[in-house]
């Protein structure tokens, strides 16, 4: 880096001249650069440029290994989707017809008692919805009369979980859907009413889904359904009783209701496994089971 | 730079090899000097080039790299509380070529330590312009690529960059002989 060769000069002249510099300013910057120049500049030995190579190599292979396990786990969650998907358009023929139009027919009712000025949050109806909607659902989706959830055991001996969740999209995504379709006139009219009313039926919906769940590991799917919907109605007549209308929760404890019935849902996901779903008679072996009831 | 991206590990080592020397001149001199700051900031700017995932095939390579190590230098200095006229004694010493040995006069010696010190004095960005105009024969173009500013201010920025190294050394001069 000291010898600086001819051509070098030359070109910082031409360099300075095209940034306009008079002949004098280059001549008085030539020799600044001439200076800088001659000074020491580092340059690597071999080794060092090894070292740099190596640590670099340890990078490369940490970015690349985080690179292929962000895309497995990208490539995983897209397939889990879509066969639950696949799963939830083969399941659309369990549902009778029944259960579209009774559920459509209660969440359009509700609506109009809404557009006709009802205040979701201090009527008993609004509070009986949810739940009416959950138990239609439950019975509609499982439909085993004898063995609770286990009918999935029998229906898709190698992934009972992935069938659940595929009935549970199904149900309550319609009832979601249609709830919230069924909602957009009322958002669009700027009615206050609306969320009030969506979160009255939509988290009782979903703890009374998620209690069904739970309790049809041990009993039935009719049984467990029918139990937490004449719980519910208790609940709410009694609190009804006590307090008259004003038995608005608000809509921080019906997020935590809401809540509640998600973490049931999931809970009961997780626990979907051969040894925790009851045979409806002891020792009784699947496959006697399976004959009898279908 | 396309084959890394892909994947190819193998595309690495000529990369280096290739950009190594050249960095680490460029960061020893935009630090003023420190070898061992210049050489973290050699492997910083690689380890950034490998972990960032958004270079375009069409973007020039080279403007790219210095524009990764002039911000790293940046963001070094600033982090530190330190700018370019902090540098010490130490390393505008080291500044000097120790090849040139006792034929080379006191007199050069002196020069090429203010010289250094007034490159040192300079701001970030026209040092920055400086060093990869005359000293990496880079164009107006890819120095405005590097910088990330219009080709008028990287003009600006060498213009006003060689008038305040000969303002400093005229300053210093007429200071040495009063």
């Amino acid at each position: 880096m000291s010898h600086t060769h001819g051509s070098e000069l030359a070109r910082w002249e031409d360099s300075l001249r095209e940034l306009g510099e008079t002949e004098g300013e280059v001549a008085g910057t030539l020799p600044i650069l001439l200076s800088i120049a001659a000074q020491s500049v580092p340059l690597p030995a071999r080794g060092e440029t090894e070292v740099l190579l190596t640590n670099l190599q340890k990078a490369l292979d940490s970015t690349t290994n985080q690179a292929v396990r962000a895309a497995g786990i990208i490539s995983i969650l897209a397939s889990e989707l879509k066969a639950v998907l696949s799963v939830a358009r083969a399941q659309l023929m369990v549902f009778p017809a029944a259960f579209w139009v009774a559920s459509g027919i209660v969440m359009l009712g509700g609506m109009l008692l809404v557009g006709m000025g009802l205040d979701p949050s201090r009527s008993l109806v609004f509070y009986l919805v949810g739940p009416l909607l959950a138990y239609l659902g439950m019975r509609s989706a499982f439909q085993g009369t004898s063995f609770g959830v286990l009918e999935l055991e029998l229906a898709c001996p190698t992934n009972p979980r992935q069938l659940t969740v595929a009935r549970l999209v199904v149900m309550l995504g319609y009832q979601v859907l249609t709830g919230l379709l069924l909602s957009a006139p009322l958002w669009l009219s700027g009615s206050q009413a609306i969320l009030s009313l969506t979160s009255t039926w939509l988290a009782p919906l979903l703890l009374a889904s998620g209690l069904t769940l739970v309790v049809s590991l041990r009993v039935s799917m009719p049984r467990a359904a029918t139990l937490v919907y004449a719980a519910w109605t208790v609940t709410v007549l009694a609190a009804w009783r006590l307090r008259g209308p004003d038995i608005s929760v608000g809509i921080p404890l019906d997020a935590a209701v809401a809540a509640g019935g998600l973490i049931f849902i999931a809970a009961t996901i997780a626990l979907l496994s051969p040894n925790a779903i009851r045979f409806p008679h002891p020792g009784e072996r699947v496959a006697d089971s399976t004959l009898r009831t279908f | 730079m396309e084959a890394l991206m892909a994947g190819d590990q193998a595309a690495l080592r000529p990369l280096v090899e290739r950009h190594h020397a050249n960095l680490l001149g460029f960061l020893y001199r935009m630090v003023g000097g420190d070898r061992r700051l210049a050489e973290d900031l050699v492997q910083d700017t690689f380890l950034r080039l490998i972990r960032q995932r958004t270079y375009a095939e069409s973007r020039p390579f080279k403007p790219w790299l210095y524009a990764i190590a002039s911000n790293l230098a940046r963001d070094h200095f600033r982090a530190s509380g330190r700018h370019g006229e902090m540098i010490g004694e130490d390393a505008l010493a080291d500044l000097v070529d120790p090849r040139s040995g006792p034929e080379v006069t006191a007199l050069e010696r002196d020069t090429n330590r203010r010289v250094a010190a007034a490159m040192a004095a300079l701001g970030h960005e026209y040092r920055a312009a400086l060093i990869l105009r005359f000293f990496h024969d880079m164009s107006l173009e890819s120095i405005a690529q590097t910088l990330g500013i219009p080709i008028g201010t990287v003009k600006s920025r060498l213009s006003v960059g060689t008038r305040r190294l000969r303002e400093q050394l005229a300053n210093a001069d007429s200071g040495g002989e009063g």
